[in-house]
C-alpha cells in the first residue's frame, strides 16, 4: 500500500477560485470524516499523515458509510436480542413458583411475575403503583427489608412475612447501577404456608411421639427399626442406639411360635394393621405382656414404606387383674378361698364323686362365742384370731382338701375321696385338739373352741346347697350339745333345719298377727321384800307350735333384723303398761326393757325411745334400759355418746349379764350407768361355790363404789337371797319371788302388794 | 471442522488513522466471511493508541475483539461474536 504524500497533478493547473473551493471541500470532507469517526468511537484522522489525494483515493466517507451500515445492522440485531432476552426473562419469572415483585427506589412496582399478580397484587394494573398501596397488611415487613437493603446494599431474607393467611419466606435482592447505587429491589415471596403447617404438625407429632406413655417403634419396609421413643426405652430397657437398624424381633420373648407371627403379618398385609396381646422380653431378660398395635404405612402406590408399632405395657393391668381374680375367689383376711370358689370346687368334686362312685365330706366349722371376743376386744384382735384359727385348721388338712372362709367365724372344709367316715371323725378330733392350746394375740391369751358339723356325699346330699345346708345343721346340733364338738348330719337334723326356716317365716308375720306378748318379772327391794319395778320379757305364742322360747327366736330376730320393729313394739307396749301401773301404784317405780345390740347399731335408738315415751306418756324416769355387758364393752367408744344421750332423756340404764364378758373398769366409770345386774350363772352357785360368792361380793362392792345399784338375777332360794342381802345387794329378781307373768297376773301382784298396806 | 481463514493486516511501523480507515475498509469487504465465522481479521500494530480506537469502533459494528500482546507489537483479533453478543469479559480483557 502506498500512502506517500503526492500532490494531485490537476490542482496545479486549476484556476485559483477552483483551488479555494477544492481546499474547502477537502476540509469539509476531513471534518465530516473526523466527526463520523468520533461518533463511531474512534479518533479523527491526522491531516499530516494523510494527504488529500490519498484521502480522496481511500474514499473515507464510503468506508465509514459502509461501517455505519454494519453498526446499524448490529444495533438491530442487538435490539432483537434484547427484546428476546426481556421476554425470556419475563417467561422465566412467570414460570417460577414464587411471587416476584421488582420495585424502584421509591418502592414503586416496576415489574411483577404472574404468580405475584395472582396471589399478591390481584390486579393487572400495578405498574408504577407504590407497593404499600397493594400490600397493606405486610407493609411493616417489606419496608423494614427495604430500609435494610438501602443501608447495606446486600440481600435480606425474612421467613416470617404473613399476608392474607399465607406465610411467605421473602428475599429482597438489590440491583445496583454501575456506580453501585441502589436502582431497584427484587422481592421474591415463597409461599411456605403448607410447609409451615407440615412443620407445625411434625412438631406436634414429635411432642406426642415423645410424651405418650406408650412405647413406639417405627421400622422401614424391611422391618429395620428407624425410630423409637423414650417410653420404649423405659419399657424395654434398650437405649435408642442399641435398637436402631435392628429388627423388632430382638424383643421376642420366645413365648410365641412362628405361626403366631405368621398370622400377625398376614393380618397386617391384608388389613393394614394388627392389634393384640403378646409377650415381649426386656433387656434384663424379664418377659412382660404388652398390648401391641401395628400399622402399615403405605406409599401412594400402596406398597408398604414403614411399620408403626405402639406398645402398652400391661403387666400392671395383668397383675391387678390377677389380684382382682384372687379377691373375687378368696377371703382377703385369711387368704383362704371364699364361698364362691368353695362352691365351684364342691360342685366339681360332686360331679367327679358321682362319676367315680366315691364319697366326699363337707365339714362346717363355727368358732364358739367368737362374737364375744370380737365385741369385747375389738375387731383387730378378732381378725387376728380368725387368721390364727384358719392356720390351725389348714395345718391339719391335706393339700388336696379345700378350706374356705364363708364369712364371720364360719369356715367350711371339703374332703375329697373319703372311704371311711371314721377317718373324718378322726380328723375332726384332731381339729378340736388343735384348739386346745390358747392363742396368743397382742398380749391376750385367748381360748376358743370350734363346733363342727359334717355332711357326706352322696348320703346326706348330692349337690352343693344340700351338703352345705346339712353340714350347717349338724354344726348347730354340735353347738346345742354343748359346743367344742362335732356332729354328723342326721335326717332328724334336716327336719330341724327346715323348722328353723319355717320359724323365720313365721316370725316375720308374728308381729302383725299379734302373736307376741310381754311378760313381766318383778324386781324386789331386798331390804323389805317389796316389788319396786319389773323387767319386761318377750314371749311368742305360736298358734301351732305353742310358746317358743326366747333363746330360740331372739337370735333369729337379731340375725334377720326383725329385732328392730319387734324392739319398737316391745318398748311401746312396756311403756304403755308401765304408765298405767305407775299411775295406779306409787311404789311402782320403773319398767326395765332389754335393748339389743342391733337396735343400737341403727343410730336411731334415742329418737325411737323419745317417740315411744311421748306415745305412751310415760315419764322417762320410769323407764330403764338394759344392755348386755358384752355388747357395751365391745362397742364402748361408739356407745358412750348414745348412752349419754339416753341419760339426757332422763331414763336410767343398767348393764345386763354382768360378769360374763370382759369389762373395762375405765369404761364402766365413763358409762352413765345406774345399775349392774349380776348374771344368774354366779347367783346359781353363790351359796355353794366360794368363787362365785367372791365374784358376787366383788361386783356388789365395785357397783356401790361407782354409785350403782346391784340387781341379782335368778334367785331361786331363800339362802341365795340371804347371802346376797348380807353382801349388800340392792335388788333381786327370780323364781323365789315370781316367774315372768302376763300383764294381768302382774297387775294382781301389784294389787296384792298395794294391799300389804303401803 | 473447516479451518478459519486468517486475514492479517500488518500495520507495524505505520501510523494511524490511515490504518484505521484501511482496517475499516477491509472489515467492510470481509464482513460476510468474518461475521459468518469462516474468517478472522488480525491486525498487527505497534501503535498502542490503535488498541483502543480500533476495538471501540469494531465492537459498535458488531464484532468480537481480542487484543493480545506479542513480541514488540499488539495483535488485534476481530472475529464473529459467539453467543450473539460481545462478552463483558472480552471488553474487560483490554489492556489499559
Amino acid at each position: 500500500m502506498n500512502l506517500d504524500k503526492t500532490k494531485h497533478a490537476d490542482l496545479d493547473d486549476a484556476p485559483a477560485c477552483d483551488v479555494v473551493a477544492y481546499r474547502a471541500a477537502i476540509k469539509y470532507i476531513r471534518n465530516k470524516v473526523d466527526q463520523l469517526l468520533t461518533v463511531m468511537g474512534t479518533l479523527p484522522l491526522d491531516q499530516e499523515e494523510l494527504d488529500d489525494a490519498t484521502l480522496i483515493a481511500l474514499d473515507p466517507i464510503g468506508i465509514i458509510a459502509e461501517s455505519f451500515k454494519q453498526i446499524l445492522s448490529h444495533l438491530q440485531e442487538t435490539n432483537t436480542a434484547l427484546t428476546f432476552a426481556r421476554d425470556e426473562i419475563q417467561q422465566i419469572l412467570d414460570s417460577v413458583g414464587m411471587a416476584i415483585v421488582v420495585v424502584d427506589r421509591d418502592l414503586q412496582i416496576v415489574a411483577a411475575n404472574l404468580v405475584a399478580q395472582r396471589t399478591l397484587l390481584h390486579s393487572a394494573d400495578y405498574l408504577h403503583r407504590p407497593l404499600c398501596e397493594i400490600l397493606k397488611q405486610a407493609e411493616g415487613a417489606y419496608q423494614q427489608m427495604f430500609l435494610r437493603i438501602a443501608e447495606t446494599n446486600t440481600k435480606v431474607e425474612r421467613a416470617d412475612v404473613y399476608y392474607q393467611n399465607h406465610h411467605y419466606h421473602t428475599v429482597a435482592t438489590p440491583i445496583q447501577d454501575i456506580h453501585g447505587e441502589l436502582l431497584q429491589v427484587i422481592f421474591s415471596f415463597s409461599d411456605i404456608t403448607e410447609r409451615k403447617l407440615v412443620e407445625d404438625r411434625l412438631r406436634l407429632l414429635s411432642v406426642v411421639f415423645e410424651n405418650t406413655t406408650e412405647g413406639i417403634i417405627i421400622t422401614d419396609k424391611d422391618k429395620k427399626i428407624i425410630a423409637v421413643n423414650e417410653p420404649f426405652t423405659q419399657m424395654t430397657g434398650y437405649e435408642r442406639d442399641e435398637v436402631l437398624g435392628k429388627s423388632p424381633s430382638l424383643l421376642s420373648s420366645g413365648l410365641h411360635d412362628n405361626s403366631f407371627f405368621e398370622a400377625m403379618w398376614k393380618d397386617i398385609a391384608e388389613h393394614g394393621s394388627w392389634r393384640g396381646e403378646m409377650w415381649d422380653r426386656r433387656k434384663d431378660g424379664e418377659a412382660f405382656p404388652v398390648l401391641q398395635a401395628i400399622s402399615q404405612v403405605n406409599a401412594e402406590d400402596g406398597t408398604p414404606t414403614h411399620y408403626v408399632s405402639i406398645l402398652t405395657d400391661i403387666s400392671a393391668i395383668k397383675a391387678s387383674q390377677k389380684h382382682l381374680d384372687f379377691l373375687a375367689y378368696h377371703d382377703p383376711l385369711t387368704k383362704l378361698p371364699n364361698r364362691l370358689l368353695f362352691n365351684e370346687r364342691l360342685d366339681h368334686a360332686c360331679q367327679l364323686a358321682k362319676r367315680d362312685r366315691r364319697r366326699l365330706a363337707v365339714i362346717f366349722v363355727d368358732l364358739d362365742r367368737f362374737k364375744n371376743i370380737n365385741d369385747s376386744l375389738g375387731h383387730q384382735i378378732g381378725d387376728k384370731l380368725l387368721i390364727a384359727s384358719a392356720r390351725r385348721l389348714t395345718n391339719l388338712l391335706r393339700a388336696s382338701d379345700t378350706i374356705a372362709r364363708l364369712g364371720g367365724d364360719e369356715f367350711i372344709i371339703l374332703l375329697e375321696d373319703i372311704d371311711d367316715p371314721q377317718a373324718i371323725a378322726m380328723l375332726c378330733s384332731n381339729l378340736l385338739a388343735a384348739f386346745e392350746a390358747p392363742f396368743s394375740i397382742d398380749d391376750h391369751s385367748l381360748h376358743i373352741t370350734p363346733s363342727m358339723g359334717i355332711s357326706l356325699f352322696p348320703d346326706d346330699g348330692q349337690d352343693v346347697d344340700t351338703l352345705v345346708k346339712n353340714a350347717d345343721a349338724a354344726m348347730y346340733r354340735a353347738k346345742e350339745e354343748g359346743r367344742n364338738d362335732f356332729q354328723f348330719f342326721t335326717h332328724e337334723l334336716s327336719t330341724r333345719a327346715n323348722e328353723r326356716l319355717t320359724l323365720e317365716a313365721s316370725l316375720r308375720k308374728a308381729l302383725e298377727l299379734n302373736q307376741l306378748r310381754l311378760h313381766y318379772q318383778p324386781q324386789i327391794d331386798m331390804r323389805n321384800g317389796r316389788i319396786v319395778s319389773a323387767e319386761a320379757l318377750l314371749r311368742w305364742e305360736h298358734p301351732e307350735l305353742g310358746p317358743i322360747p326366747p333363746d330360740k327366736f331372739i337370735p333369729l330376730a337379731e340375725e334377720t333384723g326383725l329385732i328392730v320393729p319387734i324392739g319398737e313394739w316391745v318398748l311401746l307396749t312396756a311403756c304403755r303398761q308401765a304408765r298405767e301401773w305407775v299411775k295406779r301404784y306409787s311404789f311402782f317405780q320403773s319398767i326395765a326393757v332389754n335393748i339389743s345390740g342391733r337396735q343400737f347399731q341403727g343410730g336411731k335408738l334415742v329418737t325411737t325411745v323419745q317417740r315411744m315415751l311421748e306415745h305412751s306418756q310415760l315419764s322417762a324416769c320410769n323407764l330403764e334400759l338394759e344392755i348386755t355387758e358384752s355388747y357395751l364393752m365391745g362397742k364402748a367408744e361408739q356407745t358412750v355418746i348414745t348412752l349419754d344421750a339416753l341419760r339426757e332423756l332422763g331414763l336410767s340404764l343398767s348393764i345386763d349379764d354382768f360378769g360374763t364378758g370382759y369389762s373395762s373398769l375405765g369404761y364402766l366409770k365413763r358409762f352413765a350407768v345406774d345399775k349392774l345386774k349380776i348374771d344368774r350363772s354366779f347367783v346359781r352357785d353363790v351359796t355353794t361355790d366360794p368363787n362365785d360368792e367372791a365374784i358376787a361380793k366383788a361386783v356388789i362392792a365395785l357397783g356401790h363404789s361407782l354409785q350403782m345399784q346391784i340387781v341379782a338375777e335368778g334367785i331361786e332360794t331363800p339362802e341365795q337371797r340371804a347371802l346376797l342381802l348380807q353382801h349388800g345387794c340392792d335388788l333381786a329378781q327370780g323364781y323365789l319371788f315370781s316367774r315372768p307373768v302376763p300383764a294381768e297376773a302382774f297387775a294382781q301382784l301389784l294389787a296384792m302388794e298395794a294391799a300389804k298396806g303401803r | 471442522m473447516k479451518e478459519k481463514r486468517i486475514i492479517v493486516q500488518d500495520l507495524r511501523g505505520q501510523i494511524c488513522p490511515a490504518c484505521l480507515l484501511i482496517t475499516l475498509r477491509n472489515l467492510n469487504e470481509q464482513q460476510a466471511g468474518i461475521k459468518g465465522g469462516q474468517a478472522e481479521f488480525h491486525i498487527l500494530t505497534d501503535n498502542r493508541h490503535s488498541t483502543t480506537t480500533i476495538p471501540n469502533a469494531v465492537i459498535n459494528m458488531g464484532y468480537a475483539v481480542d487484543v493480545r500482546k506479542e513480541h514488540g507489537h499488539y495483535r488485534i483479533v476481530i472475529a464473529q461474536i459467539t453467543g450473539g453478543h460481545t462478552p463483558q469479559s472480552q471488553l474487560d480483557g483490554r489492556p489499559a
